[in-house]
């Protein structure tokens, strides 16, 4: 994995525990597995 | 409508043959589901625990037809759970208090989460501090009847 990969890069990929640990705002996950949303500081900014 | 889902409702679902299965039925008029990991634990245990395997294996059978998203840990979560203990303190079961955590966890200005659904008795009172904390609408928790009511007009 790039140094520089932000979780947004991660959309469309496979979700594993690897890189869940690269998703500190939380993801979503479709029910094939595939992560189709990425949470990102901004969601949380203001709370 | 986005709709967070606790395990005894996923139990339900294999249960109900018929075809007014409120998942399958939310579903089909475009609202979407969502299941903490805790609960897919939960099911995964029960199964094994309470030696119904064949029900957990219907619960992820059922969760291919009603596609939901699974929701996945974050540091949000951290921050909710407290936030729900101070809600009621009377409640005690930690692993319904976690799978509410995560409808809070996950509700923000940009992705609201609408409902929590549940038959838990503990859990139908509540309202979860998200107004008071972070200026949020809170995930209502309800049954499945009144959500029935509010969402399907039955």
């Amino acid at each position: 994995m790039k140094e520089d990969t932000r979780p947004e890069d991660f959309i469309g990929h496979a979700y594993t525990p690897q890189i869940g640990r690269m998703l500190p705002y939380g993801a979503l996950i479709n029910s094939k597995g595939i992560i189709v949303q990425v949470m990102t500081e901004e969601d949380y900014a203001d709370l | 409508m986005n709709i967070v889902v606790d395990s005894d409702i996923l139990f339900d679902s294999v249960k109900e043959k018929d075809p007014d299965n409120i998942l399958r039925r939310l579903r089909n008029a475009g609202h979407r589901i969502f299941i903490p990991l805790t609960v897919l634990g939960e099911v995964m245990l029960t199964g094994i625990t309470e030696k119904r395997r064949d029900d957990a294996l219907r619960v992820m059978d059922f969760c291919d037809e009603i596609d939901p998203f699974w929701m996945i840990p974050n540091e949000r979560l951290r921050g909710c759970c407290p936030c729900i203990d101070e809600t009621d303190r009377r409640i005690h079961g930690l692993t319904d208090k976690t799978h509410l955590g995560y409808a809070a966890a996950y509700n923000t200005r940009r992705l609201a989460m609408h409902y929590f659904l549940t038959t838990d008795g503990e859990l139908l009172h509540l309202t979860l501090l998200c107004k008071e904390k972070c200026n949020l609408r809170p995930p209502e928790i309800i049954d499945p009847d009144t959500l029935r009511t509010k969402l399907l007009n039955k």
